[in-house]
């Protein structure tokens, strides 16, 4: 295989590399897109209010707080972070997902036994958040079964990671109910999980037609 | 060596960091310096106008959910392709999993190359069509770097290739638009 090599400057140099240089970089789309995406945006903060109806008590930094559990669940909503942000902005060839690689043999769950995330008693979810939650998860669903095994093994592991660090937290909260910082580690994972939802979904073509 | 030149807006990094924090008026006014380059890449990528207006609208969605990961090492405009390229390439493996005709089916692109009909690449317009019918991989490369003058590390990286691979395309690319243009055209 021949190993092509161009100068720095080819661009300058190439009649036909320069004239597409200057075709027009910027293209205005047909429709101004900013209420579609700030109705979008708006819809996402929403979801996220009213993850928790209402506030939990706040008391003096938690003398009795189990700060490893803290720690702990706090690390696992980290990582769950960072994987959502690495779903949303990933790579686009990266390798097949390390589970796939490393087990070919295994299958994804069959989509209509995926279940959301189970949160423990201390998990304050109002109607609307179930409501919106129920919808996402009927349009993830429908995403899920058109993709390729490895990716739905890797959102697998991401929505595994979510119940983890919702166990994480809960079984904290038994420790310390009223932490502050335990609520919100819990209210993270909320709004994970619907941002898993959402990003698979988007990436549904048929959603073309249901821009806002 | 990159030619991408980072058309940043006076006050672009206030904006930036009042998004940051919440502010979607900010936000607004970054979606108005840039969703004709987004759209732009988006367009030539896909050839599809309609997808190219949903895959525009899911980068600004997928970069307002991200603004806590930029950390201004690269120009918003660069980021803002980053995410764009991603939502591109995801679609299309979207359609590849379900079967349906891929906008990566390099063999079949090339017949559809070799069989468009004739065009005048002296008009930007033309030059744009032949462009478009390039197969995926070539065309992708070849937008990237010649018109929004990009490097071949930044190319490679955006799409998930190697640096050669992204070389060899814009050499695939090159050769097929010449032998489409005849051997007068641009020289």
């Amino acid at each position: 295989m021949s190993t092509i090599r161009f100068g720095r400057d080819e661009r300058e140099r190439d009649p036909l590399l320069r004239e597409i240089g200057t075709l027009p970089r910027e293209v205005a789309p047909p429709h101004d897109l900013w209420a579609g995406i700030r109705a979008q945006i708006e819809r996402e903060e929403q979801a996220q209010a009213n993850a928790v109806p209402a506030s939990p008590p706040l008391r003096a930094p938690g003398l009795s707080l189990s700060w490893g559990w803290a720690l702990a669940a706090g690390v696992g909503v980290a990582a769950v972070s960072v994987l959502f942000t690495w779903l949303a902005v990933r790579a686009p060839a990266e390798a097949p997902p390390q589970v796939a690689a490393q087990q070919p043999s295994l299958q994804p769950t069959p989509v209509e036994a995926i279940r959301p995330v189970a949160y423990g008693e201390y998990a304050r979810l109002g109607p609307e958040y179930v409501e919106l939650r129920a919808r996402m998860l009927e349009q993830f669903k429908s995403r899920l079964a058109g993709l390729s095994d490895g990716t739905r093994l890797r959102i697998e592991q991401d929505l595994a990671a979510i119940q983890k660090a919702a166990d994480d937290i809960d079984a904290a909260l038994a420790e310390d109910p009223a932490s502050r910082l335990l609520n919100q580690l819990l209210l993270s994972t909320y709004q994970e999980e619907l941002r898993l939802y959402s990003s698979v979904a988007a990436e549904e073509p048929e959603s073309a037609g249901q821009r806002t | 060596m990159s030619q991408a030149v980072e058309q940043q807006e006076p006050g672009e990094a206030d904006w930036t960091a009042q998004a940051r924090a919440g502010d979607t008026a900010a936000f607004e006014r970054l979606y108005r310096a840039h969703a004709g380059r987004v759209y732009g890449l988006c367009l030539r990528m896909t050839r599809d106008s309609q997808v190219a207006e949903d895959l525009t609208q899911e980068t600004f969605v997928n970069a307002w959910r991200n603004l806590a990961t930029f950390e201004g090492r690269s120009g918003f405009g660069t980021w803002l392709h980053r995410i764009a390229v991603n939502a591109v390439l995801g679609r299309r493996r979207s359609a590849q999993g379900r079967g349906e005709v891929s906008m990566t089916d390099e063999e079949g692109a090339e017949r559809e190359f070799a069989s468009a009909e004739p065009t005048d690449p002296s008009t930007p317009l033309d030059l744009e069509r032949l462009i478009a019918t390039l197969p995926a991989g070539a065309r992708d490369v070849l937008v990237l770097y010649g018109v929004y003058g990009y490097s071949h590390e930044e190319a490679a990286g955006m799409l998930g290739v190697a640096v050669g691979t992204c070389k060899a395309q814009l050499h695939r690319a090159r050769r097929l638009l010449r032998e489409r243009m005849g051997p007068e055209a641009l020289n």
